[in-house]
């Protein structure tokens, strides 16, 4: 398989930089995310790299060799995996999966072979001779994926593969990419807006915004510890405060939000130092929440409030609790949730898992 | 149900004008000329070498046109239908421009650059390419050229709107499986656009094996083709009936040539597509 490598990759259009240099690497065997919104320049990267965009500056590095514009995307060993599946509508399943090694002149013994491991492998060995457009998004998705294994590229892209499946189809191809992946063991990039997707798939995961990188972590690291508040609210953190460091309390940082007091802990708070303005932000299911009993205000961690609006989801009810501080609260309560709208309750903020920030502006977000 | 007499209804106006105004009148005079004469004139049609050589000369610069036509049009399709930038605008209007003049100011146009004393004579004896003027008028190079002028905004057209459906991504596909832009082209994009190239193909070699104007004025006096064959037995020999066997001949070899061209599509979409292996 094979190491890649971007260096100060950079693409200007006429009128907007969707990649502005970008720099990675991703490890033999290894898959990486990009995770952003749409437009952030994570399917611009992707094609880059595939050779369908020429760079403006900057280098692909596959392997030590640098796929440069003398390199058209034909030439390179790169697979790929469109957002539509882009399958030859007027082939059948059988000849889809055998474009490329007859492109590259397999003898037909051995094509044959490879196909049919190809469709065995992802679980559609029967289908040879079907039509694309006769299959199931699913099985359309199982085919473009073994086109683009069957001739053993080197780096395997994959753009947006689960978004044009439903919920439950989604899990099911969710789970069999991760195992093909770690089976053939191949160097994958995977672009995605959906988090959830990112952080489960991926052995590292890269969060794009505007053509750069906003922070580079396993999955744990981007998932628990985002490094600004943009990613923290890209990765699902709902509730983000505004306050004043007041120093060290203890083992921990004491904030000043909306005149009431919230400790965190110091290892989370690190470089905090009294009188910094900082953005505290909370991710809803850390956040408790219980009826008023009135005594406990005050005591550490537990500002009260109202529940001023209350949305049921499901497998969580979200809540927004106003009046505890300027800005509201998102609690999110798994299982049965007895509070409803108007309900005064203690909310408890913990000092383990709330992010800190520097404040750096009006708009520093 | 309702929806289906909706639609019948809506084809009614459609149906009847074309019922009354063509169908009728092709099989009044088609019976005309069989109660008249029998199929005598049919059968003159196609012994006489002098009629079948028109008929040669319509298809021959009918398939060079269109064939031409298509050539020509491909590239330029492709090109609209994959760039975004806003040069595309400008050439729709250049292309969809001609429909706006008249195949007979056109076909003068092309006289007063092919004439004897033409821009084009003109221009070679002045670089010193000529020492007297050449014959391009009056010539079925001239009749071709003209024809393909008149008739290659269908081919285009029809290429544009199938090449705009397929999605660039398959192409992308292609590449990145190996395929160079050869190949590329050969098993995806062509197959692909088959259905626009035969639309395309059909239109042009219908409206040039039933065209009037451009071989009468760009072929001259004594260039025929079916259709200035069909005017010459009406106005001039006031023959109705031979007018009918040659408009009759002409149909069955439009015919012909459409059901020929539509198989081949077929197979051809199936052969470039697939492949056999061991």
């Amino acid at each position: 398989m094979a190491t890649l490598e971007l260096v100060h990759l950079r693409k200007e259009y006429k009128r907007v930089t969707a990649v502005k240099d970008l720099s990675l690497s991703v490890a033999d065997g290894e898959m990486l995310a990009l995770l952003g919104e749409s437009g952030c320049g994570k399917t611009t990267t992707l094609r880059m790299i595939a050779g369908f965009e020429t760079p403006t500056s900057g280098k692909v590095v596959v392997d030590g060799k640098e796929l440069g514009p003398n390199v058209p995307a034909y030439k390179r060993n790169i697979g790929i995996f469109f957002q539509n599946y882009a399958l030859f509508p007027h082939m059948s399943v059988y000849d889809n999966v055998a474009f490329g090694l007859r492109m590259r002149r397999v003898p037909p013994e051995e094509t044959r072979k490879r196909v049919d491991e190809a469709l065995a492998m992802v679980r559609l060995p029967d289908l040879g001779d079907e039509y694309p457009r006769r299959l199931s998004g699913g099985q359309q998705q199982r085919v473009a994926l073994a086109r683009a294994l069957v001739t053993r590229p080197q780096i395997l892209l994959l753009d947006e593969p689960l978004s044009n499946l439903d919920a439950k189809l989604r899990v099911e191809m969710q789970v069999e990419i991760k195992r093909i992946q770690r089976e053939l063991g191949i160097t994958t990039i995977i672009v995605t807006h959906d988090q959830e997707e990112a952080v489960s798939l991926a052995h590292r995961v890269a969060v794009m915004r505007h053509g750069e990188i906003m922070q580079l972590g396993t999955p744990e690291e981007v998932f628990d510890h985002p490094s600004s508040p943009f990613v923290a609210d890209f990765m699902g953190f709902q509730t983000f405060l505004r306050g004043n460091c007041q120093g060290q309390v203890g083992d921990c940082v004491a904030f000043n939000c909306s005149g009431k007091r919230v400790l965190v802990e110091k290892d989370m708070a690190v470089g905090m130092e009294a009188g910094m303005p900082a953005i505290l932000a909370i991710r809803s299911e850390n956040i408790s929440v219980r009826p008023s009993k009135g005594a406990s205000e005050g005591e550490q961690g537990i500002v009260s409030g109202v529940i001023a609006h209350k949305t049921y989801r499901g497998h969580a009810t979200r809540l927004e609790v106003t009046g505890a501080f300027a800005e509201s609260l998102f609690p999110s309560i798994v299982g049965r949730c007895d509070l409803s709208e108007g309900d005064e309750v203690e909310v408890e903020l913990p000092a383990d898992s709330i992010c800190v920030y520097v404040e750096k502006g009006q708009d520093a977000n | 149900m309702n929806r289906r007499r909706e639609a019948v209804l809506l084809a009614l106006p459609a149906t009847i004008a074309l019922t009354v105004l063509f169908l009728v009148p092709m099989v009044l005079i088609l019976a005309q000329a069989i109660v008249q004469e029998g199929l005598s004139d049919f059968a003159e049609f196609l012994t006489d070498s002098f009629y079948l050589d028109v008929l040669a000369t319509t298809l021959r610069v009918s398939l060079v046109s269109t064939i031409l036509s298509l050539l020509i049009g491909y590239p330029v399709a492709y090109y609209m239908a994959r760039t975004s930038s806003g040069f595309r605008k400008v050439m729709i209007v250049v292309i969809l421009f001609p429909f706006l003049v008249s195949a007979v100011v056109r076909s003068y146009g092309w006289m007063v650059i092919l004439g004897t004393n033409g821009l084009l004579n003109q221009l070679l004896m002045a670089m010193g390419l000529l020492s007297e003027p050449a014959k391009f008028i009056n010539t079925e190079g001239a009749v071709v050229l003209g024809m393909i002028h008149l008739l290659i905004p269908y081919m285009i057209l029809s290429l544009v709107a199938i090449l705009q459906g397929i999605d660039p991504n398959v192409e992308s596909a292609a590449d990145s499986l190996g395929a160079n832009p050869f190949q590329r082209f050969l098993h995806v994009t062509l197959p692909l656009s088959l259905p626009g190239i035969v639309n395309g193909c059909v239109l042009v070699f219908t409206m040039s094996m039933t065209s009037y104007v451009t071989p009468k004025l760009l072929g001259g006096s004594k260039f025929r083709m079916m259709a200035t064959m069909v005017v010459q037995e009406v106005n001039v020999n006031f023959d109705y009936n031979a007018a009918t066997a040659i408009s009759y001949i002409l149909l069955a070899a439009i015919l012909v040539v459409q059901v020929l061209l539509g198989i081949s599509t077929q197979r051809g979409m199936a052969r470039l597509g697939g492949g056999r292996d061991a």
